[in-house]
Order: structure tokens, then sequence, then C-alpha cells
């Protein structure tokens, strides 16, 4: 049991040393095993993974909060840490006053009550698994919210034309991070729970590095003039899923917000 | 041969062609395919045979699923009911209100001017190129065999639901009463193969254990574990299944099984099993599939679509379909208001 502790310890320390070297602060501890690689020796990030924060009720700090009355504590938010750096998401006035609104009527207008296609970065630490696949040039990312997927594109292809809820994304190596653009969004996405939001000029810059065989540490930086007055940063690791019966299960959740979204138009009207 | 040495077996063929093929091995692109005038190495650098890259079935667009019975066992048109089938294309192609009328009238031709069809811009019509006579390929007469009464219960059942496709009287009471495209939930699988009149791109991106298959339509990907890794149990089911893959040789073979009571194909629902053979054949992936479902069908039977590289369709763009679904709401909208429109008029004619 010493024995252990103190390996565990001296790995903690270590790792803590490793952290303070590269600037990065925040989640040390995590940096033992070896990266997976491909034969191209780009870390693989094949997996299944799943992020462990409440970020999707709130990014930023919050204490535990009552959620819609009639389910009890079933749908209630748990307090949790947040994942914004300095904790300050940096709104323009008017937007947020929009956030404002938004958390007031956050029960009935989350896209996330509606089923819609969450973007990104709320794809990435919504409470469900994801699985990335990686080729070459390719690499796709299928959430299991709302069967969601999005293309990574590391050879250059055009921006399209329209806009879109997953956005477009452009990713390319620096060393080890796989650095992915994104743009393009319609700018109805929310970005948790609490109604932060963004506009269609978002531009997110993720990276993902990957530390350890299980663990990645995701980065987003939200670059957006219309709502906010600098870009902004959130970061949270992601974790493998190591259980060898795992796979990727979708929730198709469209099902479950017909009658949110046509109850009003039923032969018999919900009420 | 039992499952595991049929496994090693396959194990020992991938390693042989990693070795015949690494000299050579470029990585293969996932996408981007623009045209396909250059040699390509048709093995992944760990020696699959590469089936990465964009695909469409644009161009058996206007093949049907089931063979009309004129054409008995042929299973290709003459060049004289090629030109005619090319002749009715090109009229739905075009945007024009009196074809529409006349097309209207042509069983199978569609006459788009119905609930829930979208601007003509929509369609990719005009592509297709394939003189097949069905995508169904066995029974030898490109039809689905006979059904089981149970099947044909079913079958009546999931077809009554609709919009305009199947020319549904209703009733349009609620959601549930339009079928799981029209409601933007799913495909389906394996009827999302079946090419239909826009998105029907795929791609596939492949790693040594595993195949993602990822539709236009409704944005649904399928992960395929090539691992061995084991199946839940019967209670864990999906609209389109829970695929598990292994190659044979040169053949990517996925099993489909574990699907939803509320899947909807032909008639089949939880019962049925799909079995997949993908095939990279020169420039073309060939995706065969055969439905087994005794509850359904009295015999399975087996369709077979090809994807090819079309220069234009080199990228799965984002379909939105549930966020859009105006369709749905206008369907249930109209309903109700011809409801009130016939209480009125019951009212006038009974005061």
């Amino acid at each position: 049991m010493e024995r252990i502790g103190r390996q565990v310890g001296s790995a903690a320390l270590a790792a803590a040393v490793v952290a303070c070297a590269f600037g990065v602060v925040q989640l040390a501890g995590q940096t033992r095993g070896t990266v997976p690689r491909g034969t191209d020796g780009r870390p693989k990030l094949d997996g299944i993974w799943q992020a462990m924060t409440t970020a999707n009720w709130n990014l930023q700090d919050h204490s535990q909060s009552a959620g819609p009355p009639m389910v009890g504590a079933l749908l209630a938010t748990p307090g949790g840490v947040g994942v914004v750096e300095g904790n300050e998401i940096p709104y323009r006035p008017e937007a947020l006053a929009k956030k404002k609104a938004n958390f007031e009527k956050r029960w009935t207008e989350d896209p996330e009550v509606k089923c819609y296609l969450p973007g990104v970065p709320r794809a990435t630490y919504m409470p469900y698994p994801f699985q990335i696949t990686q080729s070459a040039n390719k690499i796709l990312i299928m959430y299991a919210y709302a069967g969601a997927v999005r293309a990574i594109n590391l050879d250059t292809i055009p921006e399209p034309t329209v806009d879109t809820w997953m956005g477009h994304s452009l990713g390319r190596w620096e060393k080890d991070t796989l650095v992915v653009d994104v743009s393009a969004f319609t700018g109805q996405q929310w970005l948790d729970r609490a109604g932060n939001h963004h506009s269609e000029e978002l531009k997110v810059t993720e990276r993902y590095t990957m530390l350890g065989p299980d663990h990645i540490q995701y980065e987003a930086t939200l670059d957006d003039p219309k709502t906010f007055t600098r870009p902004w940063k959130i970061s949270l690791p992601l974790y493998r899923n190591i259980d060898r019966r795992a796979f990727l299960v979708n929730y198709k959740c469209v099902e479950f917000s017909e009658e949110v979204l046509y109850g009003h138009l039923r032969k018999k009207p919900t009420p | 041969m039992d499952m595991k040495s049929r496994w090693l077996a396959s194990l020992g063929i991938a390693g042989v062609m990693f070795l015949a093929s690494y000299p050579a091995a470029q990585t293969s692109s996932g996408g981007a395919g623009k045209g396909s005038t250059a040699k390509k190495a048709s093995k992944t650098p760990w020696g699959h045979p590469d089936l990465q890259g964009v695909w469409t079935t644009d161009f058996e667009q206007a093949v049907p699923v089931e063979r009309p019975a004129e054409y008995g066992t042929r299973a290709e048109l003459t060049a004289e009911e090629m030109r005619k089938r090319q002749e009715l294309i090109e009229k739905r192609a075009r945007d024009d209100a009196q074809d529409r009328v006349d097309l209207g009238k042509v069983p199978g031709a569609g006459s788009r001017v119905q609930s829930g069809d979208g601007p003509e811009h929509w369609y990719e019509i005009g592509k297709s190129e394939s003189n097949r006579t069905s995508l169904i390929i066995d029974p030898p007469n490109g039809r689905i065999p006979e059904y089981t009464p149970e099947g044909k219960k079913r079958l009546a059942k999931q077809n009554d639901k609709g919009s305009f496709r199947n020319n549904s009287t209703g009733p349009w009471d609620g959601p549930e009463d339009l079928d799981l495209r029209d409601r933007c939930i799913t495909r389906g699988l394996p009827r999302t193969w079946f090419p239909s009149a826009y998105n029907n791109g795929f791609q596939i991106v492949q790693t040594p254990d595993t195949v993602v298959v990822y539709y236009e339509r409704l944005h649904e990907a399928r992960v395929i574990p090539l691992d061995n890794r084991p199946l839940p149990g019967p209670d864990v089911r999906e609209y389109t299944g829970i695929s598990r893959g292994r190659w044979e040789g040169d053949t990517l073979v996925v099993e489909v099984t574990n699907f939803s009571d509320k899947s909807e194909f032909y008639g089949a629902a939880e019962n049925l099993k799909v079995t997949e053979r993908y095939r990279r054949v020169g420039d073309a992936v060939e995706v065969e599939f055969t439905v087994t479902d005794p509850t359904t069908w009295v015999k399975p039977w087996t369709a077979k679509v090809t994807g090819v590289k079309d220069p234009e369709y080199w990228q799965i763009f984002e379909y939105a379909c549930h966020e859009g679904n105006y369709g749905l709401v206008n369907i249930l909208a109209g309903a109700r208001a011809k409801e009130k429109a016939d209480a009125a008029k019951r009212k006038q004619s009974n005061p």
C-alpha cells in the first residue's frame, strides 16, 4: 500500500515537473505510458473517448442548482469546476444580455432539448462518448449524441458555401498535436445548458494532444468578434473507454424531441 | 472452419498482403478523389483492400430496387430500353410543370409535386448511367421473395406510414404516423444503400481494426469493429443494427444484427439480419447485401449497389435533416388545418 502510494506520488511529481516545463499547469499526473503511434509516426487518436466534466451544464465554475421541477432531482445540475481559462467568457454587452436571456429559457430553448446537432466544441464535452477513426488525410469523429459526425480534413479542401451545425474542419499536425480549425457555423448552437452561445462568425481552433495511451488533452480557442471582446480558451482532458467490450452505441435522440417540437400539432395537442 | 481459425487465417492473408504491397504502399486518400485516371494503389499500407474515399451511387439512381416483371431474369436493359429510361430521366431532371403532371401519371416515375418534396435544385436526377434492371440480384427474377403472413402485415403497417412516397391516406395525427425518413430519425439499414434522388454519397475510412461507413444522407456513420469485439446482448438494439466485420480474403464481410423493433425495412424489423460484402473492383466499391428474416420473407434476398468516384462529389456535406424538418411541421399543420376546414364545412351543411 505504502509502496504504491510512493510510486504514484513520484509519478505525480515527475508529471508536474514535465507539465511545468511545457507550461501546462493544469491536469498534470496523466503523462504516464507511451503515446500510441501509427506507421506514419503520428499519435493515433483512434478509440472511444469521453470528457469527465460538468462543462455541458455550465462551462464556467458553478454550484449545484435545480433542474426542471417536474422531474425532481433527475435533471438537476451538479456543481463543478469550469473548463474556461481564467473562468471568464469575455462577452460583449449585448451578447451577455442574450446569454442571460438564454439562461432563463434554458429548459425549452437549448438546442439540446430539440436534439439538434451540438456544434463544436460542445460535442466534445457532452456527457456521451465519441469515437475517433484516423486515416492519413481524413479523421472522422462519430459522436454518440444525435449521431453527429465530423470529417476532419487534413488535405486542403475548399470551404463549404453554406453554414453548418458541426462546422467545417481543417486539420494539421503541429508536432504531436492535432490542430483543427473549425468554421462555417450557423450560429444557432449553444455552448452549454447555461445559455452560453456564439454567432455565425465563430472560429474554433481545437488542439488534441495525447498525454499517454488513454488520455487526450483537449483545448479549444473560441474567436468570435461579434460575440466576444477577445478569443478565449477551454481546456479539459478526454478519457479513453478501456472496456474491451465497449463500442459506440448511438444516441439518436430525435424521436425524444418530437413532443417538444411537434406536440402542439398533434390531433390531440400536448398540453 | 471455426471462428478462431478463420480469423487467424485471414490474419495470415493480411500479413502476406502487407509484405507484398509494402514497398509500393502509398497512404491512400480517404477522400478528395479528383478523377480516377491515375493508377492508384488499391491496398492500404497494412495490406487490406483499400475501400477509402468518397463514393456515390448516383449512377444507379434510376435502377429500381425490384425488377419490373417484363424483364424476367434479364439483369440488363437493351439499348432501346435504356434509351427510353434515359428519356424519362431527362424529363424528371427538367424543372417543367407539364412534365411533372405527365410523370405523375407514370407509375414509379414520381411526380414531385407533393407535400414534403423539395425544389427541383435539390435533386440529382440525370446522372444515372447504369443499365441494370434491378438492384436485387437474387432471387434471379430480381424481386423480393414471398412474404410470410406476419411479414405482409408488418409491411402494410410500415407502408401506411408516410407522406407522398407511398400515397399514404393518413392519418397524420402525430409524428409517429410518418416514417423514420420523414421524421429524420434514420434512413434505415440496408435501405440507405439504395440510391435516391439526392445525397447518394458515402465515405469510407479504414484502419487495421475498424471500418467506418459514413453516409451523407442523415449523417449516419457506422463504426464497424474488425477485432472480434463481442456483440452486446439482445436488449441493446439500434435502428441501423449493430455491425461486426471481418476480412475474408479481399472481401470485407459485415454482419448486422440487433435491429430495433422500430426499424423499418420492407416489412422487416427486429429479426432482420444483414450480411454485407464489400469489394474493391477497379475504381469502384461494390457492396452486396443479403437480408434474412424468416419472420418476414420465405427466403433471403440479395441486392447490390456500386459506389463510384465522381470528380464533382468529393466531400460529404452536412445533412442536417431534423434541424430543418419543415416538411413534418407542414404535414401535421396541414392535417390540422384540413380538419378545421372539414369541421366548418360540416357545420355549414348541417346548421
